[in-house]
C-alpha cells in the first residue's frame, strides 16, 4: 500500500515538473493577454523574451502573484527587475512555484541590447533548483535563453524567444529535461487606444500554442486586457491601473473550463 | 454628349457593382449561417427580403429612429447610435461622406450599408390613400416548379393495396410546386398568400382534396402612431434575445460577431414554407409614446402521432411531434393535424433613447396530453398539455458600449421548469476594433417551444457557454477576425450518454486591396464529445470528435460583367474509434451580368472527395430568388450547375437553374423511399416572377 502511494506521489511529482519546469509565463499583463507576450516592452519581458527589456529607458521593477485553479499547491510568485546601463539593460528575476513537497525556484540575469534602431537583442542564465520531498531530494542545473526584438514600424514590434537552448537535464531518471520553448509573437497597436497581441508558441512537448491578446484603454491609465489561448483552450481577461505616473497594478485571471480560473495580480514600479 | 455618357456610364456601372455588392452581402451571411446550421433546409427568406426591400427602398438617415437600421441587420447598436448622436450634434447629414468622420463606421461598414441607405430631406409621410396605395404598392407573383429528374424507388408503380400497407411508396408525383402571391406598400402594408406542395405529396387529389399541401395567408400593418403593427393570418413573433419567444430563424454563431445579437421585430408577417414554425391567428402592437404594448393569440393544427393509452382506451396522448411538414407516404399522411396548438403571449416594450426594456409572457397548450417516450436523455423534455413562460430582456448603448440580453422562466402544467438567459456585450473598442462577448445558460429542465436563444446544441435547452469575439482593421487592405467558444451541456443528449463539454474556435484573416478583388483564409477548430463508436451496447462512453476546417476563398471582378469566386475548403475529422478521415471541396464560380442585356448566368463546376458523410462540406449556390440551396457535398464525384435569369417585358423575370451531382464508384445514391439507380442526382427550378 505504502508501496502504492509512493508510486503515485512520484508520478504525480513527475507530472508536476512537466507541468510547471520553472517557466510560467509571470506577472498578471502577460497572464491577461493570453500570454501573447513575447513581443511586449516592460520589465516583465525579463521572464518572456528579454530582448523586450533593451529600451527601456527607466529602471524598474515589478513583483507578481499568480494562483493556478484555486489549488494552493500551485501558486507561483515572481520578481522581475530592469535597470538601465550606459549600453543596455540588465535584467534580474525570480520566480518560485509549489509548495512544501514541491518546490521550484528560478533566478536569474540577462543582459538586453538594442543592436540597431531596428533589432534587440538578449541573453539570460538561469538558475534552477527544484525540490521534491525529502524522500527524492533536489536537483539543480543552469539554462539559457535568448531573444529577439524586431521594431518593424513604431507601431508594429516581432519578437522571438528560446528559453533552455541547452535542454538540460534535470535528473538521470529517463532522461528528464527541462523543457524548452521556441517563441514568435507579434505586438500591433491599431491605435493609440488598442494594442493587438498574437503569438505562436511550441514547447518541445506539448503541441503548438497558439494566443492572441487585446489591450485597450478605454481612458487614460486605465488599462483592460483580454486573450485566448488554444491547447488547451483558455480565456483569459484583466485589467491595470497606473497611478502617480510610476506605479502600476495589474489584475486578471485565467479560466479553462475543466479546471476553472487562475487569478493573478501584479504591482510594477518605475523609477 | 461625351459628359453625358459618361455620366450614364457611371450610373450604370455604379449600379451594377452595387447590386454586386448586395447578392454578396446576401449570400455571405448566408454562409455563415449555414456552416452553424449544418442543414440543407433553411428557411431565409425574411432576411433576404428585408436586404431586399431595403434596397428598394433606402432608409433616410436624416428621419430615420434607428429601428429600421437596427432591422437591417447590418450594423451594430454602437454604430447606428453613433449616426444618430451625430446627426443630434451637428444637424442633418448632407452628404453620404459625412459617414466617414462617424467614428465607428469605417470604409467597409459605409460600402456595405450604401445600396441600403439615402440622404433626403424630405419627411416620409405615413398617409397613406387607397389610390396612393394601389398606385405604389407592389404586387408580385410567384410561381415554381421543382421536378425530380431521376426516378426514387418511392414513386414505384406499384398497386393500391400495396400502397396502402406500406410507408415506403409516395401518393403523389415527383415534383415540387410552389406559388405565392403578395401585395406590399413600403413596409407598411403586406397582403398574400402562399401555397406549396412538397414532391411526394398529392395535389387537388387523395389526402389533398384542397390542391396545395400547405397555404398560408397573411395581412399585415405597421406603422400608425397608436396602433404600431397589427397581423391576421400567419405571422411571425421575435421577443428579446430569442429565449423565449422567437418563431423565425436567427443567425447562430458566425464569423461576424455582431450576429450574436438579436433584434426583435415583435410582429412579421409570414411568407415562407416552413409547416410548423409561424403563428396562426391575430396579433397587434399598441403604443403610446415610449412604451408599447403586443399581444398575440394563435392557434394552428401540427402534424403528430397519436397513441392510445394500453390501459385506458380511450386516453389518447401524443408521443411524437413532426416538424418536417411532408406528407408523402401513410404514416405522414396519418400524422397530418394531428394536433392542435394554442399559443397566446404579451409583450411590454419600453424604449428611451438607447435604452430598451421589454416583458412576455407566452403560453403555449395542445390539445392533446404530449407524452414523449421517456429516455434517460429526454427525460428533461417538456411534458404535459401546456407550457407557460415569463421573460425579462435588456438592451442599453452607452457609448461605445452595446449591452443586451434576456431572462427567461418556464413553467408546465406538471410543475416543472426552469431558467434560461443570456447576457452579452458588442464593445467597439475604436474605429479598427471590436469584441463581442456572450454568455448563455440553460437549464436543462428550460422549455420554451418556438425560441432560437444563442447556443451550440440545436435547442435553447441544456447548456452553458462563454463566446468571445473579435474583429479587427489590421490596415487599410487587411482584415482579421474570430471567435473562441467553449461550451457544456450539463445533461445527457442525443446519441451522447453523458455529459458533456467541447470548444470551438475560428480566425479569418482577409485581404481586400480594393474593391474587385478579395481573398480570406479561415481555419475553424470544433472539439465535440460524442457516444463511442466502440461499445457493448452497456455503458458507451462518450469521446473527443475533433473537426478542423481549412478554407481559402478567392473572389474576382474581372470586369463589370464578369466575376470569379474560386474556394478550396479541407477538413479533418479525428476521434479515437474510428481512422482520422478528410474532405475536400474544390469548387469554381462563373457570373456574368452583362449590362445591355436582360439575361444574367451563373455557372459553378465542383469536385469534392471526402472519406464519409461525417467530412461534408456544405456550400452555398446560387439559386432563384427566394430559393435557398445549401447541399452538403461528400463522398467522392462533381458537382455542376447553370442558371439563368431572364427579364422579360418589363414586370417579368424568369429563372432556370440545372445542377447534378455525379457520383463517382457508386450504383445507387440514398436509400429507402428516396433511393436512385445510378451515379447521377440533378435538381432542377424553374420559376417565374410577375411584378409590377
Amino acid at each position: 500500500m505504502t508501496k502504492l502511494l509512493l508510486t503515485s506521489l512520484f508520478i504525480f511529482g513527475c507530472n508536476s515538473l512537466i507541468f510547471s519546469q520553472g517557466y510560467q509565463f509571470i506577472g498578471s499583463r502577460s497572464n491577461a493577454l493570453g500570454g501573447a507576450s513575447v513581443a511586449l516592452e516592460d520589465v516583465w519581458a525579463f521572464h518572456h523574451n528579454i530582448a523586450g527589456i533593451a529600451n527601456l529607458k527607466k529602471a524598474a521593477a515589478g513583483i507578481s502573484y499568480e494562483n493556478r485553479f484555486l489549488l494552493k499547491e500551485l501558486q507561483s510568485q515572481g520578481v522581475a527587475v530592469a535597470i538601465p546601463m550606459k549600453k543596455g539593460v540588465i535584467g534580474i528575476g525570480m520566480q518560485t512555484f509549489g509548495y512544501n513537497n514541491f518546490r521550484s525556484f528560478r533566478t536569474g540575469v540577462g543582459y538586453a541590447l538594442a543592436l540597431t534602431e531596428f533589432l534587440s537583442m538578449g541573453v539570460e542564465m538561469n538558475h534552477h533548483f527544484i525540490g521534491i520531498n525529502a524522500y527524492y531530494g533536489n536537483y539543480q542545473t543552469v539554462s539559457g535563453e535568448i531573444g529577439l526584438l524586431a521594431k518593424v514600424t513604431e507601431e508594429w514590434k516581432i519578437g522571438f524567444s528560446i528559453v533552455n537552448l541547452t535542454r538540460n537535464k534535470i535528473s538521470e531518471f529517463r532522461e528528464d529535461r527541462l523543457t524548452t520553448i521556441m517563441r514568435l509573437g507579434t505586438n500591433y497597436r491599431i491605435s493609440n487606444s488598442v494594442t493587438f497581441l498574437a503569438e505562436v508558441e511550441k514547447d518541445v512537448e506539448h503541441p503548438v500554442r497558439a494566443k492572441i491578446g487585446f489591450e485597450y484603454l478605454p481612458v487614460e491609465n486605465m488599462y483592460i486586457r483580454g486573450g485566448f489561448a488554444v491547447q488547451p483552450v483558455e480565456f483569459t481577461f484583466g485589467a491595470g491601473y497606473a497611478f502617480k505616473g510610476k506605479y502600476r497594478l495589474d489584475l486578471g485571471s485565467a479560466y479553462r473550463q475543466i479546471i476553472g480560473w487562475s487569478p493573478n495580480a501584479s504591482f510594477t514600479v518605475q523609477f | 454628349m461625351k459628359r453625358c455618357l459618361s455620366i450614364l456610364f457611371f450610373l450604370l456601372f455604379g449600379n451594377l457593382a452595387i447590386a454586386q455588392d448586395k447578392s454578396e452581402i446576401i449570400q455571405q451571411r448566408i454562409e455563415f449561417i449555414t456552416e452553424q446550421a449544418q442543414s440543407e433546409d433553411l428557411d431565409l427568406i425574411n432576411i433576404v427580403e428585408r436586404l431586399n426591400y431595403y434596397y428598394d427602398n433606402p432608409i433616410n438617415l436624416n428621419t430615420t429612429q434607428g429601428d429600421d437600421l437596427d432591422e437591417l441587420g447590418l450594423l451594430t447598436s454602437v454604430q447606428i447610435n453613433d449616426l444618430l448622436l451625430h446627426r443630434k450634434a451637428f444637424g442633418k447629414y448632407v452628404s453620404i461622406y459625412e459617414l466617414q468622420s462617424l467614428k465607428y463606421w469605417d470604409l467597409v461598414t459605409i460600402q456595405m450599408m450604401l445600396p441600403f441607405i439615402r440622404i433626403d430631406d424630405k419627411l416620409d409621410n405615413l398617409h397613406i390613400s387607397f389610390r396612393e396605395a394601389i398606385k405604389q404598392g407592389r404586387f408580385e407573383l410567384f410561381l415554381r416548379l421543382q421536378p425530380q429528374l431521376e426516378h426514387k424507388s418511392g414513386y414505384d408503380k406499384v398497386p393500391d393495396s400495396i400502397k396502402a400497407l406500406s410507408n415506403n411508396y409516395y401518393y403523389g408525383n415527383a415534383a415540387r410546386y410552389y406559388t405565392r402571391f403578395r401585395y406590399t406598400y413600403k413596409s407598411n402594408i403586406s397582403i398574400g398568400m402562399t401555397g406549396e406542395k412538397d414532391a411526394g405529396e398529392q395535389f387537388f387529389k387523395g389526402a389533398q382534396k384542397n390542391g396545395f399541401d400547405f397555404y398560408s395567408a397573411h395581412a399585415f400593418f405597421k406603422g400608425g402612431k397608436y396602433l404600431r403593427a397589427v397581423a391576421v393570418g400567419d405571422y411571425q413573433i421575435q421577443v428579446g434575445q430569442g429565449v423565449n419567444l422567437w418563431s423565425s430563424y436567427a443567425f447562430g454563431k458566425t464569423a461576424d460577431i455582431a450576429t450574436i445579437k438579436r433584434n426583435a421585430q415583435s410582429i412579421r408577417p409570414y411568407t415562407s414554407v416552413d409547416e410548423s414554425r409561424f403563428l396562426r391567428g391575430v396579433a397587434a402592437e399598441v403604443g403610446y409614446k415610449n412604451t408599447s404594448f403586443l399581444l398575440f393569440a394563435s392557434q394552428k393544427r401540427i402534424d403528430a402521432n397519436i397513441q392510445l393509452d394500453s390501459t385506458l382506451e380511450d386516453l389518447e396522448f401524443i408521443s411524437t411531434i413532426d416538424l418536417t411538414g411532408l406528407h408523402r407516404t401513410n404514416r405522414e399522411i396519418a400524422r397530418k393535424n394531428g394536433l392542435t396548438e394554442q399559443i397566446a403571449g404579451a409583450n411590454l416594450k419600453f424604449v428611451k433613447g438607447q435604452l430598451r426594456l421589454g416583458t412576455a409572457a407566452v403560453y403555449q397548450g395542445y390539445n392533446t396530453l404530449f407524452n414523449k417516450t421517456e429516455q434517460l436523455y429526454n427525460q428533461f423534455d417538456f411534458r404535459g398539455k401546456y407550457n407557460t413562460s415569463f421573460s425579462g430582456d435588456y438592451s442599453y448603448t452607452f457609448r461605445n458600449v452595446n449591452v443586451f440580453g434576456e431572462i427567461s422562466r418556464n413553467i408546465t402544467d406538471s410543475g416543472t421548469g426552469g431558467w434560461g438567459m443570456v447576457h452579452g456585450a458588442l464593445i467597439a473598442l475604436d474605429a479598427k476594433a471590436s469584441i463581442g462577448l456572450m454568455y448563455r445558460n440553460y437549464d436543462k429542465d428550460y422549455n420554451t417551444f418556438y425560441n432560437a436563444g444563442f447556443s451550440e446544441g440545436s435547442n435553447t435547452q441544456n447548456e452553458r457557454g462563454l463566446y468571445a469575439g473579435f474583429k479587427l482593421k489590421v490596415s487599410s487592405k487587411w482584415y482579421l477576425q474570430g471567435y473562441g467558444d467553449m461550451f457544456q451541456f450539463p445533461w445527457m443528449r442525443y446519441l451522447v450518454d453523458a455529459p458533456t463539454a467541447g470548444h470551438e474556435y475560428l480566425i479569418q484573416s482577409t485581404y481586400k486591396p480594393n474593391k474587385i478583388f478579395e481573398f480570406y483564409f479561415r481555419f475553424r477548430e470544433q472539439v465535440r464529445q460524442r457516444n463511442s463508436r466502440f461499445g457493448d451496447g452497456t455503458i458507451t462512453e462518450v469521446e473527443d470528435i475533433l473537426q478542423r476546417n481549412y478554407r481559402f476563398n478567392l473572389s474576382y471582378t474581372v470586369s463589370e460583367i464578369f466575376s470569379l469566386k474560386t474556394r478550396l475548403e479541407y477538413v479533418t475529422l479525428q476521434r479515437p474509434s474510428s481512422e482520422k478521415q478528410n474532405g475536400i471541396l474544390f469548387y469554381q464560380d462563373f457570373i456574368f451580368r452583362p449590362k445591355s442585356s436582360p439575361i444574367d448566368l451563373a455557372f459553378r463546376y465542383a469536385l469534392f472527395d471526402t472519406d464519409s458523410y461525417d467530412t461534408r462540406i456544405y456550400a452555398f449556390e446560387n439559386n432563384a430568388l427566394y430559393v435557398f440551396a445549401v447541399p452538403a457535398y461528400f463522398n467522392q464525384g462533381s458537382r455542376a450547375y447553370a442558371m439563368v435569369r431572364y427579364t422579360f417585358l418589363k414586370h417579368f423575370d424568369l429563372w432556370v437553374r440545372y445542377g447534378f451531382f455525379l457520383y463517382n464508384n457508386v450504383s445507387s445514391i440514398s436509400s429507402g423511399a428516396e433511393e436512385i439507380k445510378g451515379s447521377r442526382k440533378s435538381d432542377l427550378v424553374v420559376q417565374l416572377r410577375m411584378s409590377f
